[in-house]
């Protein structure tokens, strides 16, 4: 049958066939309907929870309460699942939950707890069914009133368990503090409280003080104050008012009631939701409360009431026996003041404490005595004690007793006693009279007190003093103390005569008045300060003399634990004017070394450059840092390095030293420079000081002497080539023109003579003999032009000839020594040698009238010695050569002239009256030329 | 006889040459204007006596005497100069020269000197001593190569 069918047309038709079962069904329907409406009513209206969920724990249906009871609506909880709402952390829910949904048992009742929309947990009961197609179909109950009521019931056993601790507590305590401490432990170890406390009043302040407290939010205490003034809020809330009106206060809703708003911040943090105080009394008086804070609103139920209230009645009652107690402690304490007293006093006291009769003798002494002498206790009684006072104290002390004895009065004396081990401490005695009711001594109490240290540390103190004032006062620096003004508070001798001032005048001024100042200087002064933290004040200022003038000191201040400042000040004009002398000597030396014409440099052993000049900086083009850091001789040239060591190293090995070398200018010149340099001991290291001057100037004039020298000898030369040459030139022409026109003439007449007549004869002889005349005159002026006897046969044969033709008919004794086998020799060595011995020759006959010459040629290896002495009268030669350079004369510089041409050496010797001697040697090789006439 | 005169100065040359020749004795008169020039002519010529001036430039009297006198055919030589004196005697004999003469006086003693030396007999002159050889190898060499290779041939025949 389709539903088409049963909507259709048809329906008539199906519903008359069917009619007898329709109506039993439509009954059946109905009863149906009816029952699902009953069932849905109780649904709804139950006061239970209902639920089906399925296997995936989903829920398909809700009913009203349960979301009331949860606080959800019906479709938001119809989106969650079991598990969202049940507490993860129960494994038995879990379990119980995993076994239903694998088909197993499900337990008739189950107590566990759901979570609420807003997040508490509500405590449930459920029972569970599940249906024919696997749904479970679940009850559930809010079980809070019930879980509430059990929670109030386990407090109230939980509370009389406290009280009864609080009982045996109350029994068992020993003060106050303790009891307190032990309530309010109880109070929440039993009574399941957050936190207790217990306040007390402080009729003072009229506020409430805590005294005891316990819990988990104990720190709550330490955030409120509290009072018993109903005029301030915080007086008004549960604890004040039970302090003042004496009833015990709850406050269940403690978050939300408008008496606890003070605190309601505190109280929130501290998780405190219920409270309740109880006022204390002692002797009938409220003395403060008891304060129990409850972590879940209203805890505090009537039913625990009373019991709490038993609990604070209980305290209170423990005040009253505390008062009672101590009133009684005190009556017996008082009784027991006398000896008792005393002798704990004596004992506890480290002082020695005797007590003797009114005539002197010991009584007793404490304990003290022994722990402080090391001594016997009996050794203090009777008179024993005064055999350990010092043999130089005793009669003092009895002196002092028996002052204070006849007067009646205290004493004290300060004495040494020896101890057990022999040495001897310093004690103040001190004894007081006890009066008989008539006026009288009875006996004397009195103390010993170790003041050994403090006498050490008086005498120390006194000694130091002494010595600081000694010090102050004998110390040559000047010294003030100031205090923060700048007023001087104290002087010493030295200050007051370094400044000119009395005593008394100077401590009148302030710093102010005598320092100078100079702003910049402090500054500067200042800044030197801080450039060496950690040193001790260390300033160099100027103070003013009493006179006005200024007195260069340094200073050295110190903050003394007074708050003065204590400043040494040292005069310094002596080492300012030391310095300032040092930086003129630097100064001059500086100026000196930079004003020198040269180089100056001081380097050291090293060779490295220590100091120099300006001049140095300004020919190298070097500055200061590379001078510095150069190498040994680092500023001459390339080329002169090896001699740069050298001459250093000479320099230390000679002490002094010259040396020529070249500098290399910064435009690239090389310089060339003279060094004289000395070795010295400096900053006790061995150094070298040298100067340098530019001797090119020197250079280029010697150059250009050595010039006009080689200029001047070519000249005289080709001075004396010349003459020579044209001597040689007239002599040959005389001889070879004139002479051989002469022969030829002669000749020729010769011929014609054997043509004349007979008697003719002798005119054409005369004629030839004229003309023999005419060449023997031809002859002589040759030769003395230039001996041709020098060319034809040599040195040997001219001197030879020489002295024959010439020196010996002029009336001078001639001896001649020269080797036969000389040979000949160069052409102008011959010529050097002959003029020579010729000028000295003619200057023996014409200015020394010598009677004898002595020629000497003496041929030695490579060189010809040349001797020439005669007898004459000799002369100055000094004067003669200054004569000759005058122009008088030429022979001498003739001489010389030629023998330095050969390259020989010249030199005269004459001693007037005691005749002269001429020597000159040359350098001698033989002449190839002339080899043909050597005759060997 | 055959005479070889040899002097630097041609005037003088000429004169003494123009004189010789009318000197009946002398067959033939050969003038030289040097001393390498003489030695050249006396070597070709072979003269009997050799009249020569000691100062010239090119090779000097004395030069020319030695190497005259080291020639197999070694003529008379006469040495001739103006100066005079011991050295200049000494030096001539030295050399080999057989006279010296001195110029001023050649008018009054040439003559006789030609004449004496033609009145020696000739083989005197051949046994005439031999003028002092020189021994030193380099000196022989050097005078080769002054004097020219005619001569050093020469001298190798000496």
């Amino acid at each position: 049958m389709s539903k088409t069918a049963r909507t259709g047309s048809d329906r008539a038709a199906i519903q008359a066939t069917a009619a007898p079962y329709y109506e039993v069904r439509v009954f059946a329907e109905r009863a149906l309907e009816e029952s699902r409406r009953q069932y849905q009513e109780l649904v709804n209206e139950s006061r239970d929870g209902i639920y089906q969920r399925d296997e995936s724990r989903r829920f398909l249906f809700v009913n009203p309460s349960l979301c009331r009871m949860l606080g959800y609506e019906a479709g938001e909880l119809l989106q969650l699942t079991i598990d969202d709402i049940c507490d993860p952390d129960d494994p038995d829910a879990a379990q119980v939950r995993n076994k239903a949904d694998e088909g197993g048992e499900i337990p008739a009742l189950m107590n566990w707890r759901f979570r609420h929309r807003d997040g508490h947990w509500v405590p449930v009961e459920t029972s569970a069914r599940r249906l024919e197609d696997g749904r479970l179909l679940v009850t559930v109950r809010d079980v809070s009133e019930r879980v509430r009521a059990q929670e109030a019931l386990a407090h109230q056993r939980d509370l009389y368990a406290a009280l009864s601790e609080t009982g045996k507590a109350i029994i068992g305590a020993e003060n106050r503090e303790r009891l307190f401490e032990d309530v309010c432990r109880i109070a929440v170890q039993y009574g399941k409280l957050r936190f207790a406390a217990i306040y007390l009043i402080d009729p003072a302040d009229r506020r409430l003080h805590l005294a005891a407290r316990c819990g988990e939010a104990a720190g709550y205490a330490d955030g409120v104050t509290m009072s018993i003034d109903a005029s301030h809020p915080e007086g008004r809330g549960p604890t004040g008012t039970a302090a003042r009106s004496g009833e015990p206060q709850v406050c269940n809703d403690y978050l939300e009631s408008a008496a606890t708003a003070p605190w309601h911040d505190c109280a929130r943090r501290a998780g405190i939701e219920a409270m309740a105080a109880f006022p204390l009394r002692e002797a009938g008086e409220v003395v403060g409360t008891l304060n129990l804070y409850a972590g879940e609103p209203g805890y505090f139920t009537d039913e625990l009431l009373p019991t709490l209230r038993d609990m604070a009645g209980g305290l209170s009652h423990a005040l009253n026996n505390f008062t009672r107690e101590a009133e009684r402690r005190k009556a017996e304490a008082a009784l027991h003041l006398g000896e008792e007293r005393f002798r704990t006093l004596v004992e506890a006291t480290s002082n020695i404490v005797w007590l003797t009769d009114a005539r002197g003798v010991t009584v007793s002494a404490s304990k003290g005595f022994e722990e402080v002498t090391g001594l016997d206790s009996s050794t203090a009684l009777g008179f024993r004690w005064l055999s350990v006072v010092h043999p130089d104290d005793r009669q003092p002390v009895i002196a002092a007793w028996r002052y204070a004895s006849e007067n009646r009065v205290a004493y004290t004396v300060e004495s040494r006693s020896r101890m057990q081990d022999g040495s001897y401490r310093w004690f103040s005695v001190h004894g007081e009279p006890i009066f008989e009711p008539d006026g009288s001594i009875r006996e004397w109490i009195g103390t010993c007190t170790d003041i050994n240290d403090q006498k050490l540390a008086h005498g120390v103190l006194r000694d130091s003093r002494q010595q600081y004032l000694e010090l102050v006062e004998g110390s040559r620096d000047g010294i003030y103390q100031r205090d923060a003004d700048g007023r001087l508070l104290f002087v010493n001798t030295a200050l007051c005569r370094m400044l000119g001032y009395e005593h008394d005048e100077l401590l009148r001024k302030s710093i102010h008045e005598i320092a100078d100042l100079d702003a910049a200087r402090i500054e500067e002064n200042r800044q030197q300060q801080d450039g060496r933290a950690g040193s001790p004040t260390l300033l160099a200022i100027r103070l003013k003399h009493r006179n006005g003038s200024y007195v260069p000191v340094e200073t050295n201040a110190k903050q003394l634990a007074s708050g003065r400042t204590q400043v040494m000040v040292r005069d310094i004009s002596a080492r300012v004017a030391a310095e300032r002398r040092l930086e003129d000597e630097r100064k001059f030396i500086m100026h000196s070394m930079n004003s020198l014409p040269g180089i100056f440099y001081v380097h050291d052993a090293q060779g490295r450059l220590m100091r120099w000049n300006e001049r140095l900086e300004q020919v190298t083009g070097l500055g200061a840092d590379q001078l510095g850091l150069m190498e040994p001789a680092g500023f001459v040239t390339e080329a002169c390095r090896d001699e740069a060591l050298a001459f250093l190293h000479r320099t230390f090995a000679q002490g002094e030293a010259d040396a020529e070398m070249d500098l290399k200018m910064p435009d690239g010149r090389d310089v060339p420079y003279h060094f004289n340099a000395r070795r010295f001991t400096w900053q006790g290291r061995v150094c070298v000081a040298g100067v340098a001057i530019d001797i090119s100037e020197r250079r280029e004039a010697e150059a250009r002497e050595r010039r006009y020298i080689h200029e001047a000898r070519e000249l005289s030369r080709r001075l004396l080539t010349a003459q020579e040459q044209e001597r040689r030139g007239i002599a040959r022409e005389l001889h070879d023109e004139v002479g051989s026109a002469l022969t030829a003439l002669q000749m020729q007449i010769k011929g014609m003579e054997d043509k004349l007549p007979e008697d003719s004869r002798h005119l054409s002889q005369e004629s030839r003999e004229i003309v023999r005349v005419l060449l023997k005159q031809a002859r002589d002026m040759s030769l003395d032009l230039r001996p041709s006897v020098l060319d034809d046969l040599g040195l040997t044969a001219a001197v030879n000839w020489y002295s024959r033709e010439r020196l010996r008919p002029a009336g001078l004794q001639v001896e001649v020594d020269a080797p036969a086998g000389l040979g000949r020799l160069a052409a102008d060595v011959e010529s050097a040698c002959f003029r020579v011995i010729q000028g000295a020759a003619i200057n023996a006959l014409r200015h020394g009238h010598a009677r004898s010459l002595s020629i000497r040629l003496a041929p030695t290896a490579g060189a010809l010695i040349l001797t020439v002495q005669d007898d004459g009268e000799g002369f100055d030669v000094t004067a003669a050569r200054a004569r000759a350079t005058g122009g008088a004369s030429l022979g001498l510089l003739a001489m010389e002239e030629r023998a330095r041409l050969v390259g020989g050496e010249f030199s005269i010797e004459s001693t007037p009256g005691a005749g002269t001697t001429v020597h000159m040697l040359v350098p001698m090789h033989g002449d190839p030329e002339a080899g043909d006439l050597d005759e060997d | 006889m055959r005479v070889l005169i040899i002097d630097d100065q041609p005037g003088f040359l000429a004169t003494l040459t123009g004189m010789l020749m009318l000197i009946p004795e002398i067959e033939a008169v050969c003038p030289a204007l040097g001393g390498l020039e003489g030695l050249s002519l006396a070597a070709e010529m072979r003269p009997d006596v050799v009249l020569t001036d000691l100062s010239m430039p090119d090779l000097n009297g004395a030069a020319v005497t030695r190497r005259l006198k080291e020639r197999a055919w070694a003529p008379y030589v006469l040495m001739m100069s103006f100066n005079d004196g011991p050295e200049y005697r000494e030096m001539a004999h030295g050399v080999g020269a057989d006279a010296y003469l001195v110029k001023s006086d050649l008018d009054q003693q040439l003559v006789p000197v030609l004449r004496r030396l033609r009145a020696e007999p000739a083989g005197e002159k051949e046994h005439a001593p031999a003028p002092p050889r020189r021994t030193g190898t380099l000196a022989r060499r050097h005078d080769a190569v002054r004097t020219g290779k005619t001569d050093s041939k020469d001298t190798r025949q000496a």
